[in-house]
């Protein structure tokens, strides 16, 4: 998977680094000093994914913490992300990623120790807030290289008012399944219509194996978000996302799912540019995108209501609770 | 024609011979029928003004800089040839944050560009994380094609490993040998073909040139759905019908893509028509109404000409029969017709 392996010295003799290390190979390990002195130093074109991806290894400085926007998850509690990650092995169309970050090549954090102390000192003073794994990465993909998970299920059984979600496009659960689900701690899965992931979600799981995925861990034991977001406008849109509702239906009981979030796509303009360099032949930039309220490119208004309702208004006939569903980012 | 850069005479010369090319002035420019040779001298700086000039006086289509480099990882040996796939820069102690990249995207290999002559193997490991070779030119090429919009491409001899201790003299007396094995692969790689144009546009109507524009862009985007070409698409809407009426050319190609921004997005006629709708009690008074065109700004303005009483009557009876409360039911997503 990496082409190259740059590694922090000051991590050399740490458990988290052995425990990446079984799986990749040594003689593709290089040691820097500091990883900001190559990571981002140089724009590195976002393609260059495909064929020349490197993994950076190290302890994270700075913040470790940051509170999340509005309207970034249901009801009334604080949330926020922690930084483990950044970047992705997928590649997704829409993906921010893409004009956010000046590499695309992934940068694993193992000072996990850290940010639970940020974490014990943040949800001291918010107890019910929520933390969010998977801001600027897929929180599962490579969780198997991280062993990271035990980690923080231990935190989040000894705080059981504070709140875990797991933000996932992966079916890589293996290290989820060696874990006893907790009350505290969601999986939630980002999903759009059969035909959106087949034409975007680049090296995606289908999201056949997606719903397969949910119904495991449902059957597990633990807590099933979902995120329909981004939802990409086509004319067919109701009847592609109403197959879907049915897959999951079929798959576990809607009602049973703990929160919905429904999103139209939207891209600041850095990252519409990179979209239409990076996938000049894809259908996601032929939409009658205008630049919105926040400056974002997005579906006027009464599209996008239109939209979300429609799908929202579908979802509850489907046998979702109306409680539960939100609009994200609107 | 294809300009083809070089930093050295020594790699350039086979090129010269081969092509049977004339010196055309002082700066190193080497001119045939469809080609040119430039010759910049070593750095970034020389390369980027050198090649500006030429650029503006000759019409260049595509730029290929051909040369020697060291390489700064283990799976490349001397004497391979390689075609660059991205260019960065290294200033003395740091590295620049453009990059550039060139038409050979599935090439495997990143090349620097350093200020400094990457003698020293101390300098080479503080570049090695960021490319496979190091020279002293391709960066500039790259953000003078970036430029100029001209098409890149870069064929790599490596002379050395940059992490040993590098002769330069050494790797000068071999000029020529490197210059026949990069005039090899350069034949192989026949740069010379002409450039294959964009499928060819059809413009069914005589237009100005924003509509010329506006019809291109709708056009593109609907080869990227499920039209394979452009006549599919003006059979789709029927082009005959417009081209029958007696319109002006102006009009007929208003319309033209007018149907066509329809195919690209239906939902639009369906937004336009609800509009006529909601505003009919208005718009049948004759009242022009200034709705946001991004429908993102909840508010509208109207404007009437009021010459006469009945002007007035006209207008307080169009009020009192428009419902606000659908507007607002619109803006929430009530698009039902």
């Amino acid at each position: 998977m990496f082409k190259r392996v740059f590694v922090e010295k000051r991590v050399l003799d740490s458990d988290q680094y052995h425990h990446i290390l079984k799986h990749i190979k040594k003689d593709k390990v290089e040691v820097i000093d500091k990883i900001s002195d190559i990571w981002g130093r140089v724009k590195k074109p976002y393609l260059q994914k495909r064929g020349n991806l490197n993994l950076f290894i190290g302890k994270k400085d700075g913040t470790l913490i940051k509170e999340a926007p509005d309207a970034y998850g249901l009801g009334d509690e604080k949330h926020f992300y922690y930084v483990h990650a950044y970047n992705c092995i997928y590649e997704c169309q829409y993906c921010y990623l893409q004009g956010y970050f000046n590499s695309p090549d992934i940068v694993l954090y193992i000072n996990h120790d850290d940010i639970l102390k940020k974490m014990t000192q943040t949800a001291n003073e918010h107890p019910d807030c929520w933390f969010h794994a998977g801001e600027f990465s897929d929180s599962l993909a490579l969780s198997h290289y991280t062993g990271e998970l035990e980690t923080y299920f231990e935190f989040f059984k000894n705080n059981p008012k504070t709140k875990l979600e797991l933000r996932t496009k992966s079916v890589n659960t293996k290290e989820l399944e060696k874990l006893t689900p907790l009350e505290n701690v969601y999986l939630s899965f980002s999903l759009s219509s059969h035909k959106g992931g087949k034409l975007f979600d680049n090296k995606c799981p289908s999201i056949k194996a997606r719903i397969k995925t949910i119904k495991k861990m449902f059957d597990l034991g633990y807590n099933i978000g979902i995120h329909f977001d981004p939802v990409v406008y086509d004319k067919d849109f109701k009847e592609d996302y109403q197959e879907v509702f049915d897959d999951l239906a079929k798959a576990i009981p809607l009602d049973k799912i703990s929160y919905i979030s429904l999103g139209v796509v939207r891209y600041t303009k850095d990252v519409y540019r990179e979209v239409q360099n990076n996938y000049p032949k894809s259908e996601i930039s032929t939409g009658p995108y205008i630049k919105s309220f926040d400056n974002k490119v997005r579906y006027n208004k009464p599209m996008r209501n239109w939209i979300l309702n429609t799908l929202k208004q579908m979802l509850i006939t489907s046998g979702s609770r109306p409680s539960v569903i939100y609009l994200c980012m609107e | 024609m294809n300009l083809l850069h070089f930093a050295h005479a020594g790699e350039a010369q086979s090129f010269i011979s081969h092509f049977d090319l004339t010196a055309v002035s002082e700066d190193n420019i080497y001119l045939g029928e469809n080609m040119i040779v430039q010759i910049c001298g070593e750095g970034l700086f020389d390369s980027m003004y050198k090649l500006g000039h030429t650029i503006a006086k000759y019409k260049i289509n595509k730029i290929i800089n051909i040369g020697i480099a060291g390489s700064l990882v283990d799976e490349l040996k001397v004497d391979d040839i390689i075609e660059v796939r991205t260019s960065y820069a290294f200033g003395e102690i740091s590295p620049k944050f453009n990059s550039y990249t060139t038409q050979d995207i599935d090439s495997k290999f990143d090349c620097i560009s350093c200020e400094l002559r990457a003698i020293d193997p101390k300098y080479a490991k503080l570049i090695t994380p960021f490319a496979h070779i190091v020279d002293r030119e391709l960066w500039a090429v790259g953000k003078v094609s970036k430029y100029f919009k001209i098409p890149l491409h870069s064929i790599k001899l490596i002379s050395d490993n940059a992490h040993d201790e590098v002769n330069c003299l050494e790797i000068k007396d071999k000029a020529q040998d490197y210059s026949l094995q990069l005039l090899e692969y350069y034949l192989n790689k026949n740069y010379d073909h002409e450039v294959q144009s964009e499928s060819d546009m059809i413009y069914p109507f005589v237009m100005t040139h924003y509509l010329k524009k506006k019809y291109e862009k709708t056009i593109k985007k609907l080869l990227k759905k499920s039209f394979s070409n452009i006549q599919e698409i003006l059979e789709q809407i029927n082009l005959e019908e417009i081209t029958d009426l007696k319109l002006r050319e102006k009009e007929k190609s208003l319309l033209l893509i007018e149907k066509l921004e329809e195919l690209l997005n239906p939902i639009d006629k369906t937004i336009k028509k609800k509009i006529d709708i909601l505003f009919k009690p208005l718009l049948d008074a004759k009242v022009d109404i200034g709705l946001d065109p991004k429908l993102e700004v909840q508010k509208f303005k109207l404007s009437k000409e009021i010459n006469s009483q009945k002007n007035i009557d006209d207008l307080a009876d169009a009020l009192k029969n428009f419902d606000f409360k659908k507007v607002e039911d619109f803006w929430k997503g009530d698009l039902d017709v």
